[in-house]
């Protein structure tokens, strides 16, 4: 029930501004619960409305070994009603409010978002609250969902050129833990596995009051909010939360290559990630800002380097652990990756050489402090677009107290990237973008169908 | 209107991402016990639109928004993909990728490169009537970005290597995206609905982006990109007054060659409602479009049409979306959508299901369809439709991002900035017999096209249940 406030993030704050110039902190008031829930409020009202999140400390790293796939599939039981608030009641309430919501999970963490006029905070509150409290555990609903969730994954995965290989295939192929290396998705055998015991199972652990942050940007008053807060959710008791796994690896001594074969696929693509730490390590900033100049955007390295100068390539995105998350949405090991199309004409690994050239001329001299500067900028900026939408806002400030014990997070981020040296850059492209810490998938094209059609 | 993305390719990021469930039958009108009700609808603040024409004959519309040190802005001109010359259908998409690649000034990557250091993104993008420049970054470069954003409006000059690189990434963007399911299906659906009215047009053939030249897309660049058939619109951290000098510094001197383009004609408003087969050996689902032709926007019925649309299919708790995913298990992600453009538009619903149930749910569409163009919706499921889309329009407009884009849309659309004021009144002003009257002027299975992508050794016998089949080639 205390609440704590934040000083040393201001001062932090300044240094900051200097170069981005002149965004005011974000104001963050944290509440805790007696049951262990924490509550994260940012006031914002330039428009009548909220965002929200409810992020739970559970996500692919957690699910049980036999189940891959149930962290997941147990997101999808959320929506699918309480004792209370019977199936369909959930959806309606938050879209008969003039709202929107989602949820997704991911290696650390499972997001419920929502955002809606103000007048729907406190039915919306009082559905987060029954949902965290019990659930309808019926087979007919696991049932449904197992198809909704299958349904998902052919059109994600199973009937789409690339399949998601370079988020799935790439983890597994590169890891050696098991928390880290199998498919968040999950097998159909998996998940044709899960009983319904296992859901309440996983409810009754790891949905409590004391395994999940909640928080709130917009048009309210936080201490309103608090009070709204405790009537709704202080009754829900807490639970004996399990410890966390050691998940950290070590980086991996030799190359690591694999070739696939894509039946959708027309042109052909290559996947790379070398590992990364996690967020804790000293080096962890200066990779990301590597990643931005690696890959940012049409100013970036690669992008210059592979589709301007060499034309091997059609395409390149990636980053931190890219293209489910960001610097700000990890506790534990990540990649950096590279993702592209590459020319039906030429080798893949002619491309992967440039990039590795690129990445070894770094590590040898650094890069220009004009170059450094103006990727810094771009990320501070983009980072301030992502946050100008109210529930993203709310979204990392759950996700950072969650993980890190620090919405405040949000307010030092700028920092963070900015202090970042060139010699930071040398320093942990030469350890971590290794040939020796580097995972690779060629992935072919199977089929020459498009070709006789054409 | 609707806006598409420049030629890149979209690859799922928000996979794993949920959504909800639905209402069976019984529980329909359940409500929790202990529910609180909503509370009061706060006030709009509405954003103040400075509305100012230049002697050139250049609109502005600005936005002072306070917050984050950002801005946002759009320079947009009237013409799309819909005004390609016949001989060059998909000049629209090899235009949108070289506009930014290089003026007399600057080459593509010193745009690139000072762009960044002012932590902004630049994006041309093309619809089917306009063709438009993104620009968003920080507040303290704003000079400098609406002098690069005047300089790739006013100096492109297309130079060959970068025409030759973006002509070649279109050719082999055109070879991965006909491995989608959609892409055969949207060419024959859409030329199902328009015939042989631009808006028909939907892929680029090789063969036209292959001769592409330098000199097309100077003279399409020429024609469209002219002061008197421009708007820029600007929201973000600045005061209007100094959003209208920026603009009067780097615009201001723009002239217009004052020539004139033919308008394209109003699209067809209905289509012979055809069962069509494309066949996609080996596919694993199959992808079901159902839709027709629509009024072009500022039609009378745009606003029942939405709610009746909402109601439909529009969102995850809509009665198709309760039925084929929540109550049957069909399909993932199921979604209607109706949208408008200047000169005509479209009702497309959107499913893709395992092969076994293909007809089944085309029958469940049909029933949904039907049942809307028969019966009253009731209270309830109105007045829930009608504060969905009212707080989806608060939402849509919370950041200069988004609000840029709308009112791009509105001024292609021939709307105004009071219209940001119209709409919440006009949606709540449809009645429960509106939504009915929408059903069966437009919406009733029997107007409608259906044209299904899948494997036709599995699903040709199902579908010839519901009607002859037409197995149909792009």
């Amino acid at each position: 029930m205390s609440r704590f406030l934040s000083g040393t993030a201001i001062l932090l704050l300044l240094t900051s501004l200097v170069t981005s110039g002149m965004a005011s902190p974000l104001p963050i008031s944290r509440y805790k619960l007696d049951n262990g829930l924490t509550l994260v409020v940012s006031e914002d009202h330039s428009s009548p409305t909220f965002g929200l999140s409810v992020v739970y400390r559970v996500g692919f790293r957690l699910e049980p070994r036999g189940r891959t796939g149930f962290a997941h599939l147990f997101e999808h039981m959320m929506f699918e009603g309480t004792p209370h608030a019977p199936k369909g009641s959930f959806v309606k309430i938050i879209q008969g409010g003039g709202g929107s919501f989602n949820g997704s999970t991911r290696y650390d963490y499972t997001n419920y978002l929502s955002r809606a006029p103000v007048s729907a905070l406190d039915p919306i509150l009082w559905l987060e609250a029954d949902r965290m409290r019990h659930l309808d555990f019926s087979e007919e609903n696991l049932d449904n969902q197992r198809k909704v969730v299958k349904e998902e994954i052919r059109v994600n995965v199973k009937n789409k050129p690339y399949g998601l290989f370079f988020w799935t295939d790439l983890a597994a192929l590169a890891f050696d833990k098991w928390e880290n290396a199998h498919d968040g998705y999950g097998s159909f055998v998996d998940l044709d596995n899960a009983r319904i015991d296992d859901v309440e199972h996983f409810h009754r652990t790891y949905y409590s009051p004391n395994n999940a942050v909640l928080a709130i940007a917009g048009d309210v008053d936080p201490e309103q909010v608090y009070q709204t807060v405790k009537k709704y959710f202080g009754s829900i008791p807490p639970a004996a939360i399990p410890s966390l796994p050691d998940v950290s690896e070590a980086l991996n001594t030799a190359e690591r290559f694999r070739e696939e074969r894509d039946a959708h696929a027309s042109v052909p693509a290559l996947a790379i990630g070398w590992k990364m730490p996690s967020p804790d390590s000293p080096d962890y900033y200066a990779l990301a800002v590597l990643g931005k100049l690696l890959t940012g955007n049409d100013a970036s390295l690669l992008y210059q380097k592979l589709i301007k100068e060499e034309q091997t390539m059609l395409s390149i995105s990636g980053g931190m652990g890219w293209p489910l998350g960001s610097s700000l949405t990890f506790a534990g090991p990540s990649l950096m990756v590279v993702f592209g199309l590459y020319k039906p004409d030429t080798e893949a690994v002619k491309s992967v050489n440039a990039i590795q050239q690129v990445i070894d001329d770094i590590a040898a001299s650094g890069v220009a402090s004009t170059r450094l500067r103006s990727v810094q900028t771009k990320m501070v900026a983009d980072y301030y677009k992502v946050i100008n939408h109210k529930m993203e806002r709310a979204d990392y400030l759950a996700i950072g107290q969650l993980l890190h014990g620090d919405a405040d997070l949000l307010n030092r981020y700028p920092t963070l990237v900015e202090k970042v040296t060139s010699a930071d850059i040398q320093r942990v492209a030469a350890k971590y973008l290794t040939v020796a810490n580097r995972s690779w998938i060629d992935r072919k094209v199977a089929s020459h169908e498009q070709e006789k059609k054409s | 209107m609707r806006l598409s993305a420049p030629t890149f390719f979209l690859f799922v990021f928000f996979i794993l991402a949920s959504s909800t469930g639905g209402i069976q039958a019984q529980e329909r009108n359940a409500v929790p016990r202990d529910l609180p009700a909503y509370g009061q609808d706060k006030p709009l603040k509405l954003p103040h639109v400075a509305e100012r024409k230049l002697l050139n004959g250049l609109t502005l519309w600005l936005v002072e928004r306070r917050g984050l040190p950002l801005v946002s802005m759009c320079l947009a001109v009237r013409g799309g993909s819909a005004m390609d010359p016949g001989d060059r259908r998909g000049l629209s998409a090899v235009l949108s990728a070289t506009v930014s690649a290089g003026t007399r000034q600057r080459s593509s990557r010193q745009i690139a490169e000072e762009l960044q250091a002012l932590g902004a993104d630049i994006d041309v993008g093309v619809g089917k009537d306009i063709t438009y420049i993104t620009l968003s970054g920080l507040s303290s470069g704003a000079d400098t970005l609406v002098k690069i954003l005047a300089d790739t409006a006013r100096n492109a000059n297309f130079p060959e290597n970068e025409v030759r690189l973006e002509t070649e990434n279109a050719l082999q963007s055109i070879m991965a995206s006909r491995s989608q399911p959609s892409y055969d299906l949207n060419q024959v659906f859409y030329h199902q609905l328009f015939g042989e009215h631009p808006y028909a047009f939907v892929n680029p053939r090789p063969e036209v982006i292959r001769q592409v030249s330098r000199d097309d897309l100077l003279e399409a660049y020429r024609q469209r990109f002219q002061p008197d058939r421009a708007i820029l619109i600007m929201a973000g951290d600045l005061s209007a007054a100094e959003m209208e000098k920026l603009a009067i510094r780097h615009l201001g001197d723009w002239k217009s060659s004052m020539t004139r383009m033919a308008d394209i004609p109003l699209a067809p408003s209905r289509a012979d409602p055809v069962l069509l087969l494309v066949d996609r050996p080996h596919s694993v689902q199959s992808t079901i479009y159902v839709g027709r032709p629509m009024p072009a926007a500022n039609s009378p019925d745009e606003f029942p049409l939405q709610v009746a649309n909402t109601i439909f299919g529009g969102t995850f708790g809509s009665r198709l979306t309760t039925n084929i995913r929540e109550d049957k298990g069909y399909t993932y992600s199921p979604h209607a959508s109706i949208n408008d453009w200047a000169r005509g538009g479209i009702f497309n619903v959107a499913a893709s299901v395992r092969n076994e149930v293909t007809a089944a749910t085309l029958v469940e569409i049909f029933y949904e369809l039907d049942r809307l163009a028969t019966t009253l919706p009731d209270n309830d499921e109105l007045s829930r439709a009608k504060r969905y889309l009212k707080g989806r329009f608060l939402l849509a407009n919370e950041t200069p991002d988004s609000l840029t884009f709308t009112l791009a849309g509105y001024w292609i659309n021939g709307k105004t900035p009071k219209d940001l004021t119209r709409y919440m009144p006009a949606i709540q002003k449809v009645r429960r017999r509106d939504v009915r009257a929408m059903g069966r002027k437009y919406l009733s299975s029997r107007k409608q096209v259906v044209a299904v992508s899948g494997d036709a050794t599995i699903i040709r016998d199902q579908l010839s249940l519901l009607g002859e089949v037409k197995v149909s080639t792009p």
